[in-house]
């Protein structure tokens, strides 16, 4: 069974000009213990899939469509239901890790209290799976460094600290927004190092959001590729990345190789101006006469008019 | 833990508030002390020893009914201090939990209570709080209550300005995507981020209150004769002002003290909580 089913999500948010539709017909699935990774530029709606299936996003959006997890739908959840499933059973950590982590606490205490959170247990216990938990995610002398605070570390150890609060609870599945965007290349290796280790320990799904493609290569199995808030190719990350079906992947793949940079043309539409038709083809190369009328709907795991049935 | 010895370390170098913090702990010393450290009665009339000036059985001399001026004055620290720690506890904790629950919710409930903030910062503080204390009656109760009802709001005002800047923080919406419940949010990332300034401003707000409590005492509406108060010393030494100046001059050098030593001391726990400050100075 699927762990999480994503079906036919659309979220709009009311703008001066009306709704703006920023997901439409969103649906991805993942497999207990198996891992997705949704790619795609700045501004197509990835963070807001995320938030979504945290349930936090702004209170005057419209969310409509289906979020199974377990098989139950998210969306129709009470808020009480939907706070023991969020940090117990769906942990997130974020793109900046240095304010995402209270600066008026040590490390220690932050992590504690998620450890307190998930099972009730003294101070000095919880102290001790605090350091356990900060020796798992690699971060060095755990007892000296689990009384310093936030600023006392560097933004790679604060990502490994975010890490450990949200491997507190041993969570089902694990959402990592960015999680090594804002570290430098090193320390990127080192993290992602490290989650791919502690999924298969923890037993994790996880739902990595990046534009980084190496990154979405070597973590998952799984990935789906998001343009102007739909979905445009899935597959898996091997099929995709070795012939990717749908131009835009191509040219995302294309962007960085041995020969040099060769960014894509434009930018993402803005979400009051979509264009007509496919949303990619003002920027696609490819692009012909149906593109510019005709939706294309998703087929074979691709959204494009050219690609051949079969 | 570092960081409290860190504030403790700035407060240190800086001797006005350490002078304050040092008289404030004095005064807590007599006023607990009080029987010890009197040499008479407070409230014992010697109609025989009217006015008396300085001498070694009353160092302070007597006022107008043969009561000892030192001992009415020492037994007037506790009063003093009874008076501005019960209200300030009042008003900071009201303040600071209507502030945090404004911020926090945000739409209705913060229009309201911070519409009725306005409302009451539209009034001068001290003559709300005559209205108040003269409506009730007099009596030191009164006058406590009377303060309370008119300074909550500047904690109020403080806390929700606080919370909302912490509200936003990535850290906020980290504590709710790791499953945190209002109550868990509000006390443990929005309070702690408040807490220095409510500090600071209890501190201020000690001297005020005790100067308030005074004044209204001083207008008869606070503590009522025989009690021992500084304020309604000053009113009942006013009529001997050209004979017995020191019925008037001790009790106000007493007022006076007091109230510098808690502001001495509050503005130099702002200087000593405000990092930004520092900075400055070092530069």
């Amino acid at each position: 069974m699927d762990l999480l089913r994503i079906s036919d999500l659309r979220v709009d948010f009311p703008a001066e000009a009306g709704l703006v539709r920023v997901l439409d017909g969103v649906g991805l699935e993942i497999k207990k213990g198996k891992s997705l990774c949704l790619v795609g530029e700045s501004g197509c709606g990835k963070t807001i899939v995320a938030l979504s299936i945290m349930r936090l996003l702004l209170e005057n959006a419209y969310v409509s469509g289906e979020i199974r997890f377990n098989g139950q739908d998210i969306l129709l959840l009470e808020e009480a239901e939907m706070r023991k499933i969020r940090g117990r059973e769906i942990a997130m950590i974020f793109e900046q890790p240095a304010t995402c982590l209270n600066p008026v606490f040590t490390v220690g205490d932050q992590i504690a209290g998620a450890v307190r959170a998930h099972e009730k247990c003294s101070r000095k216990e919880a102290r001790k799976r605090v350091i356990e938990l900060m020796e798992m995610v690699g971060i060095p002398s755990p007892r000296r460094r689990c009384d310093q605070y936030p600023h006392e570390f560097s933004g790679g150890m604060q990502q490994r600290v975010m890490i450990a609060i949200a491997l507190a609870f041993s969570p089902s599945l694990l959402i990592a927004d960015e999680p090594t965007t804002s570290l430098d290349v090193t320390i990127q290796a080192q993290i992602v190092e490290l989650l791919k280790a502690l999924i298969v320990e923890f037993n994790t799904s996880l739902l990595l959001i990046t534009h980084d493609l190496a990154i979405a290569a070597e973590l998952c199995d799984s990935v789906a590729v998001m343009y102007a808030g739909e979905i445009v190719e899935r597959g898996s990350v091997k099929e995709v990345f070795k012939n990717p079906k749908h131009p835009y992947t191509g040219a995302l793949l294309g962007a960085i190789s041995s020969d040099g940079f060769r960014p894509i043309k434009g930018s993402v539409p803005e979400f009051i101006r979509l264009p007509r038709g496919c949303r990619f083809h003002p920027r696609c190369s490819l692009s012909q006469d149906v593109c510019r009328h005709v939706s294309p709907k998703m087929r074979n795991g691709v959204r494009c008019h050219l690609w051949p049935e079969n | 833990m570092r960081d409290t010895l860190e504030i403790f370390g700035r407060l240190k170098k800086n001797k006005m508030a350490m002078t304050g913090f040092v008289i404030i702990a004095l005064l807590i010393l007599v006023a607990i002390l009080a029987p010890l450290f009197s040499p008479h009665d407070p409230i014992e009339q010697h109609l025989n020893l009217r006015l008396l000036s300085s001498s070694w059985q009353y160092p302070l001399g007597t006022d107008d009914l043969g009561r000892c001026i030192m001992s009415r004055l020492i037994y007037g620290t506790r009063v003093s201090l009874q008076v501005g720690i019960i209200v300030v506890g009042i008003t900071a904790i009201s303040g600071t939990l209507l502030g945090l629950v404004a911020g926090y919710s945000g739409g209705i409930v913060d229009e309201v209570i911070m519409r009725i903030v306005d409302v009451f910062l539209a009034f001068p503080g001290l003559i709300l709080a005559l209205v108040i204390a003269g409506f009730l009656g007099p009596g030191l109760f009164n006058v406590m209550l009377a303060l309370s009802v008119v300074g909550w709001t500047k904690y109020a005002r403080v806390v929700r300005g606080c919370v909302l800047s912490v509200k936003e923080k990535a850290f906020v919406e980290a504590a709710r995507a790791l499953g945190g419940g209002n109550f868990y949010i509000m006390f443990r990332h929005v309070l702690p981020e408040a807490l220095p300034s409510v500090i600071v401003l209890a501190t201020l707000g000690m001297g005020g209150v005790i100067l308030s409590a005074a004044a209204l005492s001083f207008l008869g509406l606070g503590a009522q004769p025989p009690m021992p108060e500084w304020g309604s010393m000053l009113n009942s030494g006013r009529t001997f002002l050209q004979v017995a100046p020191r019925l008037t001059i001790f009790p106000g050098l007493a007022i006076m003290i007091t109230v510098l030593a808690f502001n001495f001391s509050g503005d130099g726990l702002r200087d000593a909580f405000d990092i930004r400050q520092v900075k400055k100075l070092e530069i």
